[in-house]
């Protein structure tokens, strides 16, 4: 081929307009091509990464579309139900489930109304167990510290880790079981003490009564209680549970050393019965709402409007002392002193994604405010003007509001680039976003790893048949990817079939020029028979000048394809962001592959379109071609 | 004589070509017999089958009927790979219309035989050629940026790139002046002389007609004369 090289060279570039032109065309074609098959190639290793960095096999959620909910779980926006705290320790019970976590997700609108600071409520423990991929950048970095010469914050270079996770600290609650069997659950945040007048004597001298003063050492235990209206609490009423496991529901008052226990059967007979405190395991206060559900907890006070149920799990702590006289035991052994009421009204902790922390400019130790819109429902007032009496009346009528808050916050650490979405969130401790954004008990996912996926399926079924879970709904990550691949696809297909068309054009478009380009040289082909060029020399000149022009049109259309691919990528995150989802990180990828498979096919394109011509070329009698070309 | 000596042979060469449903008949077989080292002129008016003759003998054409032997070789028998060696090794072909590759320059279009023949060693060859034909300094000149004369030279010069046998040319000075031609008919005479190559030259020029060792006069497809040059007219 090397023989034919220059003057195959020499002939295109004498036609060099033409030239150009038939390579600009295989060149598109070969472009839209390799951006397909790019988009194609990075699309899916986009969506395995994003879902591959779940970490979680599947999604418990609550009931609603599951195209909506995957693109809530992958994207961390779209409209969101909730499901309760509870539901993770059911759904713990089943022996399938090898992890657990439960997440939060709260989108915060930000406060110029574009985009969204994504905020996950994560609990530490458990997440960090499914996702390991989640680790702290590392990597030389400024950091703000406190100077404590100063008590100035400075900047410090370090070389290290950005941070870390949230501050280890000891959130379960204890369990202080009191001698009158009383069970005090919370949080114990601190000591004290307080003197009691144990008794009131006269004194027969002075004729004043004495009062004894016995000073009491106290557990302070932080209640995180909740008020009920009492319009809205239908009864009030306790639970007994004896430590043979029999519980009973009615009046429960504590005596010296028993409790009394009223009970009503059906016909509303009462029934007392006693039980001695040794039989007792714990009590437990139970409100009856009108709606029929029912609050268990410690009525911790009572006024005249509200109830106030202690209730770990709730926010807005209610701290009581508990004197140690009267404990019998803790649950966790000693009382040990928690920090975790002096977090509690600190800055709330929070670890950013990579991308976060960039585009926010943020380092750790840095105080973070997040200013959002929130849409608020607020009733409003209006005067109008009545059609029927014609009068003024006023209406109340309830409208959407935007109400701008900030929410505050401490950067504890910075994650490593993970080239999914998760570099775009914001985590925080679950409890902490539950409580700061007003979403008690709530979760929007539960993430859960099986010890066998094979048992995906009965696994599935046990959930959706547990009516106390409610309205849930299990989502399998892989039949997620599954869907979205699915509609890829199908529209894959179809703009394949437009680039295939594009390449039938071009190979239609090249044969044209070629065999147009060997008519006009008929002479000189004549010519070159007639000084001694065979057959096969003819033909594979001529073919050799589509190969050079197919493989150019290659060269071409990959450059414009990695050059343009950029601007595709832009074009297809517009499209698509307005219909949901769209991974993070490179949509469109070139791999090696991509791009030594299509200039073969740009090649390939060449040896095909240049079959006819260069025969065309190559059957023509020497004589006949000078004579035609005179 | 032996066959050996005989560069061209043709007994009753006849060519017919069809036009348009028409017959024409370029050559009424004729008899010729060209010896090996020979310089040959053709002359006789348009339409007379010089061409033609060229044409079969330089492989380019078939002939119709009689037969024509070309260096011991019976052209009719030849299949299309034969012919196009016979044309790579044994005949140069020049033109009146010089047809140079216009793209590629002196020295390329020499080489271009060379190449296709896949002598790549002999390329030096066609540097000597266009030194003995006196264009060493034209080398790398493309042929738009040469006189007629200088592309006929080279012509020739392509023309024995691969040391043929016998060089065909068909009106070689049609499109020069007296003074080229002249020059032309020279160099054709000094291959003929130091180089033993046989040529057929076809002209309208009788003064350069009988530079050759030979004259055939051809009138509508027959041979009219055929005369020996004894003394050279100058």
């Amino acid at each position: 081929m090397r023989k034919y090289l220059n003057l195959a060279y020499k002939s295109l570039y004498r036609r060099k307009i033409r030239s150009f032109l038939t390579i600009g065309g295989v060149g598109v074609a070969v472009a839209v091509l390799v951006s397909l098959l790019g988009f194609n190639t990075g699309y899916r290793k986009a969506l395995e990464r994003d879902v591959g960095g779940m970490g979680y096999q599947l999604l418990v959620t609550a009931k609603g579309c599951p195209y909506e909910l995957a693109t809530v779980a992958l994207a961390g926006v779209g409209s969101l139900r909730y499901l309760t705290d509870d539901t993770v320790a059911k759904i713990k019970e089943d022996p399938e489930v090898a992890e657990i976590t439960p997440t939060l997700m709260v989108p915060l609108i930000k406060e110029e109304g574009t985009g969204f600071y994504t905020i996950w409520g994560i609990d530490l423990d458990t997440y960090a167990r499914l996702r390991p991929m989640m680790k702290i950048a590392k990597g030389k970095h400024k950091e703000k510290v406190i100077d404590p010469a100063t008590g100035n914050e400075v900047e410090k270079e370090v070389d290290g880790p950005m941070g870390g996770w949230f501050k280890p600290r000891e959130v379960k609650p204890d369990e202080i079981y009191l001698k009158n069997s009383r069970v005090v659950k919370g949080l114990i945040v601190g000591e004290g003490e307080y003197e009691k007048v144990t008794s009131r004597e006269l004194n027969p001298v002075t004729g004043e009564f004495e009062e004894t003063k016995k000073t009491f050492k106290t557990v302070k235990v932080m209640l995180p209680s909740r008020l009920y209206k009492k319009s809205e609490v239908t009864g009030v009423g306790g639970i007994l549970t004896l430590r043979d496991g029999t519980q009973i529901r009615g009046d429960i008052s504590p005596l010296d050393d028993t409790f009394k226990a009223v009970t009503r059967d059906a016909q509303g007979t009462e029934q007392q019965n006693t039980y001695s405190k040794d039989q007792v395991l714990r009590v437990e206060d139970e409100l009856t709402l009108q709606d029929g559900s029912k609050v268990l907890g410690v009525i911790m006070n009572e006024t005249n409007e509200y109830y106030n149920v202690g209730d770990i799990e709730l926010a807005y702590p209610n701290t009581e002392e508990v004197s140690l006289d009267l404990v019998k035991t803790f649950s966790n052994g000693k009382p040990k002193i928690t920090d975790y009421y002096k977090h509690f009204k600190g800055e709330t902790e929070i670890v950013l994604g990579w991308e976060a922390a960039q585009t926010g400019f943020l380092q750790v130790g840095q105080k973070l405010t997040l200013k959002v819109k929130e849409m608020t429902k607020q009733k409003v007032k209006e005067k109008v003007i009545d059609p029927v009496s014609g009068k003024e009346k006023e209406i109340e009528r309830e409208i959407e509001m935007p109400v701008f808050n900030a929410y505050k916050f401490k950067v504890m650490g910075i994650l490593e680039r993970s080239g999914s979405k998760d570099d775009g969130f914001y985590f925080i401790q679950l409890e902490e976003a539950q409580r700061i954004f007003r979403r008690y008990k709530m979760l929007t996912g539960i993430g859960i790893s099986l010890h066998d996926l094979a048992k995906l399926p009965m696994f599935t079924d046990r959930i959706y048949n547990r009516k106390e879970l409610g309205e849930t709904q299990v989502i399998s990550l892989a039949e997620v990817k599954g869907t979205i691949l699915n509609l890829v696809q199908t529209a894959k297909i179809l703009v394949m079939s437009v680039a295939f068309i594009a390449i039938f054009v071009s190979l239609i478009g090249v044969i044209n020029t070629i065999l147009m380009s060997v008519f006009e040289r008929t002479q000189e082909i004549g010519i070159m028979k007639a000084i001694g060029a065979s057959n096969m020399d003819i033909f594979k000149l001529i073919w050799l000048e589509t190969i050079i022009i197919c493989a150019l049109g290659g060269i071409f259309g990959t450059l414009i394809a990695i050059f343009g691919g950029k601007l595709i990528e832009k074009l297809i995150r517009a499209v698509m962001s307005k219909a949901g989802y769209v991974p993070a990180g490179e949509i469109v990828q070139f791999t090696p592959q991509i791009i030594i498979g299509c200039f073969l096919g740009a090649i390939i394109l060449g040896i095909l379109s240049g079959i006819w011509p260069a025969y065309r070329a190559a059957k023509m009698r020497p004589i006949e071609a000078i004579r035609r070309g005179e | 004589m032996e066959n050996n000596d005989y560069a061209v042979r043709a007994e009753k060469l006849k060519k017919v070509y069809h036009l348009y449903k028409e017959e024409i008949v370029a050559l009424k077989g004729i008899y010729v017999a060209i010896k090996k080292g020979e310089f040959v002129s053709i002359m006789g008016p348009s339409g007379a089958g010089k061409t033609t003759f060229l044409n079969l003998v330089g492989c380019l054409d078939k002939h119709t009927e009689g037969s024509l032997i070309v260096l011991c070789a019976n052209l009719a028998s030849l299949n299309e790979r034969q012919l196009h060696n016979m044309r790579r090794y044994h005949i140069g072909f020049v033109f009146q219309e010089f047809f140079l590759i216009k793209e590629l320059t002196a020295l390329e279009n020499i080489q271009l035989p060379i190449i296709f023949a896949n002598k790549y060693k002999n390329l030096p060859w066609a540097q000597y050629l266009l030194e003995r034909i006196g264009l060493k300094n034209r080398m790398n000149h493309l042929p738009k940026e040469l006189s007629g004369g200088e592309m006929q030279r080279v012509a020739i010069a392509r023309a024995l790139a691969n040391k043929p046998d016998i060089l065909l040319a068909d009106e070689p000075t049609g499109n020069l002046d007296t003074k080229n031609a002249q020059g032309i008919y020279d160099l054709l005479r000094q291959l003929c002389n130091e180089e033993k190559i046989t040529i057929i030259a076809a002209t309208h020029n009788v003064k350069l007609a009988y530079l050759a060792d030979r004259v055939i006069h051809l009138r509508e497809g027959n041979i009219e004369k055929d005369e020996q040059v004894i003394e050279r007219r100058v």
